[in-house]
């Protein structure tokens, strides 16, 4: 079955419409976003953007707290290694988080519920297909309960 | 161990004469199964020293109380303790200069479980330092020092990580729901230097984070957080674990992490140099993306 099918069928046996957070740095993926807006690319509306100053500026705190108030799945998107504003902060996420998302899997976490990519301000198309591919990746995989607070309420 | 004994009294008493204003030992607990830290300052109470089978705690976090800066310490540490010593001074968190370390060698210690059943410390099984060798004074014989084959260090990592990913989280889930947020692991770090915890409890009333409610997606960022602010770090001391009081397997947590770092990142030796950056705050820039360990995808 090709993977739309797949995707479609999900969407409406499960009535299901994932929920992605995507941290984004304000230089290059944020930048980016906004030309896949500009260029008027389609990409799902299911993906919620939060702006951050650099994606180092993320601690791993922020993705389990989307975890548990809902997310079922988190992106984090910064400038492409060695194209930071301010240098280095991307290396710094590279690495942080290479640790961190082995660790979430360790824990039990699917390894395709939390993600890491660069994209550039001027790859919109990039991030059209980002979007849409982890959005359907996530009706594959159903709703995130694991780690979902038990008092959150939509 | 008797010899361990006489001679940590031979030389605390010598220096406590000379210069010295406090010496960091252990002394005998309340039962023959248990060992404390004892805090010797006189001369006469120098013969509470001793090291006895389960003097497992590591004394290098003391060095981070604010009482006892600036005093000339004595110290005495074993293998697992001299690693968090190096890394705390590769951290920058405590000046060596007025500290004299004696180190031990030391033979695999004991510990007593739940169930009231004494048997060598799982920690001790995974040692791969026993010996604090770059130190002049080592007490204790090289040869009666534990040995283990590398192969031994991340077997418990390793069986947990073949499992399902489904499975694993059931185990997780099992064990971490019995955390009762006593936040013992994380006050008994030796490396956990923070004066005020991200994380609640203890001396910060900081809830931002973590409240006080009873559920499982807090403890399982308790616990998550808690050994990733440890990353790089983390010397496998087992302090975390032996204190647990539901014992829950944290140093499997640390372990996996201190594995990754080593596969990803070529960790190289502790040391004392503070020029040495940690793993986590340094980066080069042909490092491995995220998802990929060690060149391959991830199974």
């Amino acid at each position: 079955m090709p993977v739309e099918e797949t995707v479609n069928t999900q969407r409406e046996k499960n009535n299901f419409e994932p929920l992605l957070v995507a941290f984004c740095c304000n230089w290059c993926s944020y930048a980016g976003a906004d030309l896949a807006g500009t260029s008027r690319m389609n990409y799902p509306e299911n993906i919620k953007i939060i702006r951050v100053p650099c994606s180092c500026r993320i601690n791993p705190g922020f993705v389990l707290r989307a975890f548990q108030k809902g997310a079922d799945g988190v992106l984090i998107a910064g400038c492409h290694p060695g194209d930071c504003h301010y240098m280095t902060g991307n290396y710094h996420t590279r690495r942080r988080f290479t640790v961190f998302k082995e660790l979430l899997n360790y824990m039990g976490i699917e390894e395709d519920r939390f993600k890491v990519d660069w994209i550039s301000a001027s790859e919109g198309r990039k991030f059209a297909d980002t979007a849409t591919e982890f959005t359907n990746k996530l009706i594959e995989l159903g709703p995130a309960r694991k780690l979902r607070d038990s008092r959150w309420k939509q | 161990m008797e010899t361990i004994t006489k001679q940590m009294r031979k030389l605390a008493r010598e220096s406590l004469e000379n210069r010295l204003d406090l010496i960091i030992g252990w002394e005998e607990g309340r039962f023959d199964w248990q060992s404390k830290p004892a805090f010797i300052t006189e001369t006469n109470e120098v013969d509470r020293l001793s090291f006895n089978d389960y003097s497992l705690k590591n004394l290098a976090g003391y060095l981070l109380k604010d009482k006892f800066k600036n005093k000339n310490i004595g110290i005495f540490l074993k293998g697992c303790d001299y690693q968090a010593f190096k890394q705390l001074i590769n951290y920058n968190q405590i000046n060596p200069d007025n500290i004299q370390i004696w180190g031990i060698a030391c033979p695999g210690l004991k510990e007593k479980d739940f169930n009231g059943i004494i048997s060598e410390a799982e920690r001790c099984q995974r040692c791969q330092n026993p010996i604090p060798e770059e130190l002049e004074t080592i007490i204790g014989k090289a040869e009666a020092a534990i040995q283990n084959s590398p192969e031994d260090k991340y077997q418990e990592v390793k069986a947990l990580e073949s499992m399902a990913t489904a499975k694993r989280f059931d185990y997780w889930k099992e064990k971490l729901s019995d955390c009762i947020r006593c936040y013992a692991c994380r006050n008994t770090c030796p490396l956990c230097e923070c004066k005020t915890c991200m994380l609640a409890g203890g001396d910060s009333n900081n809830d931002d984070w973590i409240d006080s409610a009873k559920e499982f997606s807090q403890d399982f960022f308790f616990h998550s957080i808690r050994a990733f602010h440890q990353a790089g770090r983390c010397v496998d001391c087992g302090e975390c674990e032996e204190v647990c009081p539901v014992d829950i397997p944290l140093t499997k947590i640390n372990n996996k992490i201190r594995h990754d770092i080593e596969i990803l990142y070529d960790q190289s030796e502790i040391t004392e140099e503070e020029s040495v950056k940690g793993p986590l705050l340094d980066f080069r820039e042909d490092d491995p993306e995220p998802g990929i360990k060690g060149g391959t995808p991830n199974a």
